[in-house]
């Protein structure tokens, strides 16, 4: 069973797409934080972090090939000192869809965090929480309707994601070959059309989960507003 | 002792307020919307910090500009109740209440039992905010603020957002917060009823500045706190002591050497405060004979004032020139003309029995 090439790409895919969630999300969620604060260069780095959406993913995964690449500046330290390669590895299709999913991500969360009516940070406050406090026992609690919903649709991205993972990471079945490339690569085979449909229906039914989870989770955020 | 002098400017708005209040009190920051009440309540709270000047708190200095000292809000030591209550939307009632007794401070040391027994709490604690009713959500704001412990509240009109009958109901558990805890609290409010309910002092405020600051018993009946004698329900608060209690709903009270009718059922010798609207007092020049009036109080006009609506505005002395008691009469020009109303003058003050106990808001101030 788990030798057939749909098992083999859902559960690269569902590996990528975890170990992409893992990485992306806490960053997101700091990268949200970051950008709800004035500082100078904000409009900078809001940029950088929103250009994987205009990016056609293919160029993600080149630059990360230019940086991580075993020549690349940051590769070759990476594998020099911590002996870790990114290029061709799961890790490495995770950091490329990781990548391609963060704007959307970072947006999401952000919403979540800026949906909390400031006056209740106050009302926290004056019961003697402190900034960590606060973000602990309010802020998270608050916002964590949308850090799921940015999770979940983060997690649907990445399980689709194509350009950046073959450009950075290749195709490597079982390793690399997420569901999105195995069906490319079905395409590419002679007779391969079954499998591809077989692998597209797969697809479709995961990305429709992941919608409805999404959907039913940012609905709860408002029924959870300010005014509850 | 509560001592603020700040200024503070955001865009057009200027703020600059100076005030002490008597440690213990009830004080109220009284004026219209737009006057800068919440704005001062928001700089003793330290939610905002003032361009210059302090906020000195029972001894400890809270804001200092000139030493750019500010004390966080969350080590303030104060209870915040806010106009919209603002409990946290993801915990119950229980938890709301946990969140604050978990962080407690060092000040007002309230058994839990007895503060969830006075806000009437019991039957609520595994109720979420949303569903819960304004007033219910307001009652979780006080325990929740009272369960921190704070040296003093802060409530900025906290029973704007209600409908009449949850406004007396929260007012009525203010009241016995004050009386059996003696909470010492900052309350703004624009509402003259509630000053009156539950108030010892006051600062009035008007367009970014204190008007008028005083023990309230000092603030009425005068036509020179504009902000308070124009008013529709400007007036004058006596403080009678009850003397006998006629079993009919009233009371015969003294006032300095005088005595008058009051519908109210207390015991003798029960302090009443008195809110006597200026509109309900009538003045004749003679005693009057044969009328149905019961309370005709000897008098002293000390001063005049032309109303903004052409009407004149009397204030009276009851008894002597420097009775420290003080009525207000709101007359035309006309018959202020007719009776020759001047300061020094002799007149008799009418006033119907009923109108003492006005709507304003008369209250029992402590007994014994």
């Amino acid at each position: 069973m788990s030798a057939s090439p749909e098992w083999q790409a859902i559960l690269t895919s569902l590996a990528v797409a975890a170990r992409a969630v893992a990485f992306a999300l806490p960053l997101a969620i700091a990268l949200a934080l970051l950008l709800m604060r004035k500082f100078p260069g904000r409009m900078l780095l809001d940029a950088i972090v929103h250009a994987p959406l205009v990016l056609p993913p293919v160029v993600v995964g080149y630059v990360l090939l230019l940086l991580f690449g075993i020549q690349g500046p940051l590769g070759y330290w990476l594998d020099r000192w911590l002996g870790v390669r990114l290029v061709f590895t799961t890790n490495g299709a995770a950091l490329a869809a990781g990548l391609v999913a963060l704007p959307v991500m970072v947006r999401s969360v952000r919403l979540a965090f800026e949906s909390i009516d400031p006056r209740l940070d106050l009302a926290a406050r004056s019961l003697g929480a402190g900034r960590w406090d606060r973000f602990v026992s309010l802020h998270l609690p608050l916002a964590l309707p949308g850090i799921l919903s940015a999770a979940v649709l983060g997690f649907a991205m990445c399980l689709g994601e194509f350009g950046a993972v073959i450009t950075f990471a290749a195709n490597v079945p079982g390793e690399t070959q997420t569901l999105a490339l195995a069906i490319y690569g079905a395409l590419q085979t002679p007779g391969g059309e079954p499998l591809a449909l077989r692998l597209a229906t797969i697809s479709l039914t995961i990305a429709i989960l992941a919608l409805v989870i999404s959907e039913w989770l940012a609905r709860r955020i408002g029924r959870r507003g300010p005014r509850a | 002792m509560i001592d603020v002098d700040v200024r503070f400017e955001r865009d057009e708005f200027s703020l600059q307020v100076a005030f002490t209040a008597p440690p213990g009190s009830v004080t109220a920051l009284f004026g219209a919307s737009g006057a800068g009440k919440s704005t001062l309540l928001d700089i003793v709270g330290g939610a905002l910090r003032p361009a210059s000047g302090h906020v000195r708190y029972a001894g400890a200095t809270l804001t200092d500009t000139a030493r750019d000292f500010h004390v966080p809000v969350e080590e303030r030591g104060i209870g915040w109740v806010f106009q919209e209550g603002l409990l946290f939307p993801h915990l119950d009632v229980h938890d709301n209440l946990n969140f604050a007794a978990r962080r407690a401070k060092a000040g007002l040391q309230i058994p839990r039992a007895r503060i969830l027994e006075v806000l009437g709490l019991g039957a609520l604690l595994r109720r979420r905010p949303h569903e819960l009713s304004g007033g219910e959500r307001q009652r979780v704001a006080i325990a929740r603020a009272l369960l921190s412990r704070p040296r003093l509240m802060l409530l900025d009109e906290p029973l704007a957002s209600l409908d009449a009958p949850r406004k007396l109901e929260i007012l009525a558990l203010l009241e016995t917060l004050r009386r059996e805890f003696a909470v010492p609290m900052l309350y703004v409010t624009h509402s003259l009823g509630e000053v009156l309910r539950l108030a010892d002092h006051m600062v009035v405020l008007e367009r970014g500045r204190a008007v008028a600051s005083g023990a309230i018993g000092d603030l009425f009946g005068r036509t020179d706190t504009p902000l308070l004698s124009e008013r529709a329900d400007a007036g004058a608060l006596l403080d009678l002591q009850v003397i006998a209690n006629d079993r009919a709903g009233s009371v015969t009270a003294r006032i300095g050497a005088q005595t008058m009718v009051v519908a109210a059922d207390v015991r003798v010798g029960t302090n009443l405060r008195a809110y006597v609207l200026a509109n309900e007092v009538i003045l004749a020049s003679a005693r009057p004979t044969g009328i149905s009036v019961r309370n005709v109080l000897q008098s002293v006009v000390t001063r005049l004032a032309h109303r903004n609506d052409g009407s004149v505005m009397v204030e009276l002395a009851l008894g002597e020139t420097d009775s420290p008691h003080r009525l207000l009469a709101n007359v035309t020009l006309a018959a202020a003309r007719e009776l020759g109303l001047a300061p020094g003058q002799a007149v008799h003050a009418l006033i119907k029995t009923v109108s003492v106990d006005a709507p304003a808001g008369a209250r029992a101030i402590g007994t014994g």
